[in-house]
């Protein structure tokens, strides 16, 4: 077991390196190709194919050593543990199914999951408001330097994100709290008292119901997604799509 | 041998592995283009595949929907996006998110990077909150700055895939850069590809130690094919009446699912394996596709036996269609087809009487003569130009750094007026109104026109699908300088004195 990890860490070390490397490689070009051409170089290019790849091929034996390590992991079945984990929703559920009369803590439990779950909606949606007005003001998107722009939306906007995940991962690691003292709470009556299953049947009525609605409903998307498709062809849409298809604009795939 | 037997049987590919290959050929099939570092141009990429797929992949035979999607919200001024609409909405309704688990190549490239053997990241509530960062991206970079930029500036910004698509750096960018022919593409590289190289490399290393990270926390296809979860056709089921709710299920998914089947399922089928009463199947409306085994004293009941050999029967026959199609699809694409290619539209070239270099569009060939009718309503004639030095761009209004570089050919123009420049528009068009659009903008100085539509001037001085393309050519008409990426004043002025 124990060298099956440093196997794994192993393998681990050398993804981030490989990675860190290949990054500070571009970082590096980039930086030097600048550098000339600040030096009044205009047109002398930032980067080259045969800089390029010099800096690949010093990273050859990184990446041997990488794949041998892969093949040598596939041949010892050295793999990923399964990633199983506890799911504290499923085992309230589990342990609450069939429970007629609920306990008082389970009552408050279930309470206070309520209060969490609303708390980091409304916190969130507080954190999240003054991203949205940031990119409801049009005069942040006046100007068509664009990376000014995206500058400014960034810094506008992630903190605020970065505040509503925040408050949301906190929010949601306390009800997971709530939800298993209340699991505690369902498992403890259940000892102390008889339970009553659920009625089968209820349910079964229910999802038949539910599925007639479904099939409605994708009948009448499906028929909206015929519609919105020749709609398309016939506007000139399509052809829009292709034309965009055939030519690369050189920015969008990142090529400058 | 038994032990061969064994280690094969526990890393045999999966029916969900061997369609995702099977998409990843079939969408990149036009394997010449790897080769010749071309991309096709066909008519098949009127149509988007389901997945993730840059449409600038040297391979591609079809369009990206996210792409497309982009673009038809930018250019929605001229003409609202029906049918990429249309096509999305029916690929949920149909598929929803068993494209992302069985018909997409980028989860197939995460799901073999997670397969490296590492320490892993495993799913918690951070990562569930953190899954709904993808429809943050969908909403700003998909939608609003597109549409924001298309109707406002007139300036087609494909935000998500200029500033985030991972698949694009990696299919589109290095895909076209990894052939020795491309090797001029090398000259245009800046901060831009520099940034997106180590977002795709952080989203690779991301993806070795969280299960699909792109996937789970920025795609916006799977967050669009999300909102079909409840109404898609195909997906996995579960039956109500035999689950026990154990969350057995829950606990297999690497995805942040709440339960099986919702917007963050992606119907890998993974959680059929682990479920105890075989309540989950993977189900195309009332047709089993796949169902568990695992139920209690289902094995050996003779009519789930007889039920499971009609469907391996039917799964067999499946297959077979689905490979000749694959093999169709490889021959007509890189045998068959026409290329479509610039290169199939040049014409015979004719020497011209100035200079004696060869006629071309290379460094040091001459430019063979044309003429173009002008939106002015007048004509430009090439061999006129003789004696000046002459900027051609080659742009589109659907391309925006084509756009964005414009004012730099009118600054050129009001700084030199004795040099020639002429913009060309592709001849294939997305805005009815190409005059309408250049007078609504300050470029003065430069003479516009429209290519036709099979490209005579385009293919003269060689263009390709890359665009936006620069080519000067010296007072004897020979050409100085020609390259595709966007051009800043300061270079371009370096150019043409280097030209005169």
């Amino acid at each position: 077991m124990r060298k099956r990890n440093v196997f794994l860490f192993i393998q681990a070390a050398l993804c981030i390196l490989l990675c860190v490397l290949l990054s500070a490689g571009a970082v590096r070009l980039y930086a030097e190709g600048m550098t000339q051409r600040a030096a009044g170089n205009v047109e002398s290019p930032v980067f080259t194919r045969e800089a390029v790849l010099e800096k690949l091929t010093s990273l050859v034996p990184l990446f041997l050593l990488a794949l041998g390590l892969l093949a040598a992991s596939a041949v010892l079945n050295i793999r990923n543990m399964s990633p199983q984990v506890r799911d504290p929703e499923s085992e309230r559920n589990l342990a609450c199914a069939g429970i007629a009369e609920p306990s008082e803590d389970m009552k408050r439990e279930r309470e206070t999951q309520k209060k969490l779950s609303w708390l980091g909606k409304a916190g969130a949606a507080l954190c999240v408001l003054p991203a949205a007005l940031y990119l409801c003001v049009p005069s942040h998107f006046e100007s068509t330097q664009l990376e000014e722009v995206m500058g400014a939306l960034l810094l506008h906007i992630l903190p605020w994100l970065a505040a509503a995940f925040g408050l949301l991962c906190v929010t949601e690691s306390l009800r997971v709290k709530s939800m298993e003292r209340e699991t505690k709470a369902a498992v403890m009556q259940r000892r102390n008292a008889s339970s009553s299953a659920p009625r089968p049947g209820e349910e079964k009525r229910k999802n038949l119901n539910d599925e007639k609605r479904q099939r409605w409903i994708r009948g009448i998307l499906l028929l909206a997604a015929a519609a919105l498709i020749i709609h398309g062809v016939l506007n000139g849409s399509m052809r829009d799509v292709f034309i965009k298809a055939v030519h690369i604009c050189t920015e969008c795939i990142g090529l400058g | 041998m038994d032990k061969l037997k064994n280690w094969w049987r526990s890393h045999r590919p999966t029916t969900r592995r061997l369609a995702q290959v099977y998409c990843a050929l079939l969408y990149n099939a036009n394997l010449k283009g790897f080769v010749e570092g071309k991309i096709y141009t066909g008519p098949v990429k009127n149509v988007c595949v389901p997945g993730l797929n840059c449409y600038s992949c040297p391979g591609a035979v079809g369009a990206c929907p996210l792409g497309a999607l982009q673009n038809a919200a930018a250019s929605t001024g001229a003409r609202a996006g029906t049918y990429v609409l249309g096509i999305l909405m029916l690929f949920g309704i149909i598929l929803g998110r068993t494209v992302c688990g069985w018909l997409c190549p980028m989860g197939l490239i995460q799901e073999l990077l997670h397969r490296i053997p590492t320490p892993k990241i495993r799913k918690s509530r951070v990562t569930a909150v953190l899954s709904l960062l993808k429809y943050v991206i969908l909403a700003v970079f998909v939608l609003a700055l597109p549409l924001w930029y298309g109707l406002r500036h007139n300036l087609p910004l494909p935000a998500f895939c200029k500033y985030i698509c991972p698949a694009g750096t990696l299919e589109g960018a290095v895909g076209l850069l990894a052939n020795e022919k491309n090797a001029g593409l090398f000259s245009m590289l800046g901060l831009l590809f520099t940034r997106k190289w180590v977002i795709l490399l952080v989203i690779g290393l991301a993806c070795v130690f969280c299960y699909r990270s792109f996937c789970r926390f920025l795609c916006p296809l799977g967050a669009i094919y999300g909102f079909f979860c409840r109404f898609a056709l195909i997906g996995v089921r579960v039956e109500e009446e035999n689950c026990t709710r154990c969350g057995a299920c829950i606990r297999k998914c690497p995805m942040d699912v709440r339960h099986v089947g919702d917007h963050e399922c992606i119907h890998c089928g993974a959680c059929m394996d682990v479920c105890p009463t075989g309540a989950i199947s993977m189900r195309a409306g009332k047709i089993t596709l796949k169902a568990s085994e695992r139920a209690s004293g289902l094995k050996a009941d003779p009519v789930f036996e007889k039920e499971q050999e009609k469907r391996t029967r039917r799964g067999r026959c499946v297959w077979a269609v689905l490979l000749a199609v694959l093999l169709s699809a490889l021959v007509w694409f890189n045998f068959l087809a026409p290329s479509g290619t610039e290169e199939d539209r040049v014409p015979v070239p004719s020497a011209t009487e100035e200079s004696t270099a060869p006629v071309g569009h290379a460094v040091g060939e001459q430019v063979e003569d044309f003429t173009i009718p002008t939106t002015d309503g007048g004509t430009f004639h090439l061999r006129e130009t003789r004696g000046h030095v002459t900027v051609i761009n080659l742009w589109a209004t659907y391309c925006t750094p084509c756009v964005q570089e414009l004012p730099y050919f009118s600054q050129l123009a009001k700084e030199y007026p004795e040099i020639r420049i002429l913009a060309v528009h592709s001849g294939l068009v997305t805005e009815d109104d190409i005059p309408g659009y250049i007078a609504g903008r300050d470029w003065d100085g430069i003479v516009f026109a429209v290519d036709t539509e099979d490209g005579a001037v385009y293919s003269r001085v060689g263009g390709d699908a890359l665009l936006p393309r620069t080519i000067i050519l010296n007072a004897r008409g020979e050409v100085t300088y020609n390259e595709a990426g966007s051009m800043s004043y300061e270079k371009l002025e370096t150019l043409v004195k280097a030209a005169e």
